[in-house]
Order: C-alpha cells, then sequence, then structure tokens
C-alpha cells in the first residue's frame, strides 16, 4: 500500500500546478486480450475508456471510447510487427485509425526495456486523412527479486514521443505504473500518464489521466 | 452502467479468474530469514562486497541464494532450505573458458542446432563445502576438487525458429542437459 501512496501525491500534486492552465485530466481504464493464433501469430483487442474529471473546470463525463484489433506478427525472439486498427467513439464523432508497429524487447539481469516505433494513419468523414509517428521506451522492473513472478509487484516507466505531420508539433509523454502480476496469464498496472501537447508551438496543453489497464494473455 | 463503469468492475474484479498454475517465486529475503548454517559459511567465506540474499520457492521445494561480487566475478551461492551447499556458479566470458573446452562445447552445440548465439555463461562448481571453497578462493590443492559444469544460455535454433536454451555441459565440453525456456509475455510493453 505504502508503494501506491506517492503516486496518488503526484496525480493530487500535478493537478494542483496546472490546475490554472489548458490542463485536462481525468481516468483511462484499458484492457488489453491478446489471443494465440499460431506460434507466431496474436490477435490483440483492447477497448480503452476516457472520463474527464477536470476541463477548464471540474466535471465528470465520459468523453471517448476506442476499440482496437490488432495482428501481432512475431518475427524473432524478441522482436514483433504489429498491423491494427482502432475505432474510436467521441460525442458523436468516429474516427478511424491504422497503425503499424514495429517493437523490440531488451531483457537484462532484472529489468525488461521495451522499444516501440509506431506509425498511424487517422480517417475521418469529410476530413483530410492525417498521419502521426510515435516512440516509445518502457522499462519494467520488480520490486522484489530479479524477475517478476506470480503475485509480485513491478513498476513500469514508459517515456514517448508522438510527432504529428500536419501539426508539425510533439507530444511527449511520461507514464509511471505500479504493476502487479495476478497470474501467468494477467497483470495489471495503476499509474499516471502525464502528456505534454503542443510542445513546439509554444502553447502547451497538459493532460494527466489515471490510468487502470488490464492485460491478459489467453495461449 | 455505462461503459467507463464496467472496465473499471472489470480491473478490480479479476483476481480470482486465473487461479490454477504451477507454484514458482523468487524473492529478495534479508538475512535473518536465511538458516543459520548457510550463513555460517557465507560469514565464513568473508567476502568483501555486500551478500544479497534470495528465496527461490517451486513445486520442487525451497532453495536459498546469496550472490556477491568477488574479485570482479559475479558469484551466485546455492543452498538447501536446510543450509546446505549445494552449487557455487561463477560468470564468465564463453572465451574466458580453455580453447580445449571451448572447442569442444562449440562442436557438440553445432550438432544440435542449426545456429546458435552464446548469451551467458557460468561455471558451476558442485561437490563438498571444501571442494568448492578451494574453487572460488583458487587455492592450488590437490586434495578435494569440486565438480565443475558449463551452465550456458544459448539463443539458438533446431529447425526454423530461434528459442532461449539453457544447457549444462560437463568438464569435457559434453551436453548433458537441455532446457528450452517458455518465452515470456511482453503484451505490457508493447502495448
Amino acid at each position: 500500500m505504502k508503494k501506491i501512496v506517492p503516486f496518488v501525491f503526484l496525480f493530487f500534486c500535478v493537478a494542483k500546478v496546472y490546475g490554472q492552465s489548458d490542463f485536462d485530466t481525468g481516468f483511462l481504464p484499458k484492457v488489453v486480450l491478446s489471443t494465440k493464433v499460431s506460434d507466431k501469430m496474436n490477435w490483440v483487442h483492447s477497448a480503452e475508456s476516457r472520463a474527464i474529471i477536470y476541463d477548464d473546470k471540474y466535471q465528470f463525463s465520459h468523453n471517448l471510447l476506442d476499440l482496437s484489433s490488432i495482428l501481432s506478427l512475431k518475427t524473432n525472439l524478441n522482436q514483433s510487427f504489429n498491423f491494427g486498427y482502432i475505432i474510436r467513439f467521441r460525442n458523436s464523432e468516429i474516427i478511424h485509425r491504422t497503425f503499424q508497429h514495429y517493437n523490440f524487447v531488451n531483457q537484462f539481469s532484472s529489468i525488461k526495456v521495451g522499444h516501440r516505433l509506431a506509425f498511424e494513419q487517422f480517417y475521418q468523414t469529410k476530413k483530410q486523412t492525417t498521419f502521426r509517428t510515435r516512440y516509445r521506451v518502457s522499462a519494467e522492473k520488480p520490486l522484489n527479486g530479479e524477475r517478476v513472478d506470480v503475485k509480485e509487484f513491478y513498476i513500469k516507466l514508459g517515456n514517448e514521443y508522438l510527432y504529428d505531420f500536419k501539426a508539425n508539433d510533439l507530444e511527449i509523454r511520461v507514464t509511471p505504473n505500479l504493476g502487479f502480476k495476478a497470474s501467468k496469464k494477467d497483470k495489471i498496472e495503476f499509474g499516471l500518464d502525464y502528456r505534454l501537447g503542443r510542445f513546439l508551438n509554444n502553447n502547451t496543453k497538459n493532460n494527466l489521466w489515471f490510468r487502470t489497464t488490464w492485460y491478459i494473455s489467453i495461449d | 452502467m455505462n461503459k467507463f463503469t464496467i472496465l473499471i468492475v472489470l480491473s478490480i474484479f479479476h483476481f480470482s479468474f486465473f487461479a490454477q498454475q504451477k507454484f514458482e517465486k523468487e524473492y529478495r529475503v534479508k538475512p535473518n530469514e536465511i538458516p543459520l548454517k548457510s550463513l555460517q559459511i557465507i560469514k565464513m567465506w568473508n567476502f568483501e562486497k555486500k551478500v544479497k540474499w534470495f528465496a527461490e520457492e517451486s513445486n520442487d521445494g525451497k532453495t536459498f541464494e546469496a550472490k556477491v561480487v568477488y574479485k570482479r566475478d559475479r558469484y551466485s551461492i546455492e543452498f538447501s532450505e536446510e543450509g546446505q551447499i549445494l552449487d557455487v556458479e561463477k560468470k564468465v566470458k564463453f572465451s574466458e573458458l580453455s580453447s580445449e573446452i571451448q572447442r569442444k562445447i562449440k562442436e557438440n552445440l553445432s550438432k544440435k542446432f542449426k545456429k546458435y548465439r552464446i548469451k551467458k555463461v557460468q561455471i558451476q562448481y558442485s561437490g563438498t563445502e571444501t571442494a568448492i571453497y578451494n574453487e572460488v578462493f583458487q587455492l592450488k590443492t590437490t586434495h578435494e576438487r569440486a565438480k565443475i559444469n558449463f551452465e550456458i544460455i544459448l539463443k539458438a535454433k533446431k529447425e526454423n525458429d530461434y528459442a532461449l536454451y539453457e544447457i549444462l555441459a560437463d568438464n569435457k565440453g559434453i551436453l548433458i542437459k537441455e532446457l528450452k525456456f517458455k518465452q515470456e509475455s511482453s503484451l505490457n510493453l508493447e502495448f
């Protein structure tokens, strides 16, 4: 429990600091379900919701829902290519997105580091197709021992850079998480997702999301 | 109940869904949780650097492991639950092994695998406490010598696909044990 306190504290501190600027905060619960198609192929589905608790003023509103389906091809022991589609329901809008990921994961003695390079295409009725590229590095470290066993906690830190070609702008994300390996088949993570948007245009926007992600693998 | 609430409820109440599994756990322990006998051995061997203690539990039982750096080499000293020394592993580079052993191991690996890359090598010393001590502290005695094996982690392929293997070779370079690792999921680092 003691390990969770700093996360909650940080959450409220940052909310206070950015309380006067262009700042949104809320919850991002997500479920990721991976099913094995063959030794080299997984089919991954995810559902992510967004609920806003602060947007200029305190409020509680459901903002959007993302549903995705991804084909993940393992090309090596620690490398994979993912091809996916996301449909986003935001108010009355529907946004379609296709994406391609390249992932590689390095295992060190007790730290696991994952890299993800992605390209995304956004499609929306009566709007021009837009493109985005992103790179993320994440590191996972067990809180006890040298590997994450079942019923053990771990920390995961992520840092991501997203470049929007149309807006010619950069978004930077920092994601500290506390994870729990509930079984060999599932992990749950609680954490923060801090996003610094419009980084190049000197008109920064801050978002702080409280994340809960449940990862399930069915072999 | 809206979609958001459903996701939260699913996240919170999921723990009981996947209960049955093989039990295996490795964790850091404090010296006061270690069998006295193994603590005494480590104290007697008098390493200058800090010793980190780990416990490993599985369906096969429980063991304790002391990890320490001595003269820039990394050692893992494994003890039984009763505190008896089981073996000592010393991390080395493959190129540090004698050229004859290197040649033999390579020859035998080539027979077993189409392609391979050595990722980690440990010299494993087993035998009596005195014999192991003589090896770790490089005492030139002819009385009690430990049994030497080589534990090698490989990225290798037999047919089309690469996998990670743990190989045990004896002091003549003959492969005596082979274990294929099950690939750990990295779902949470990819998505």
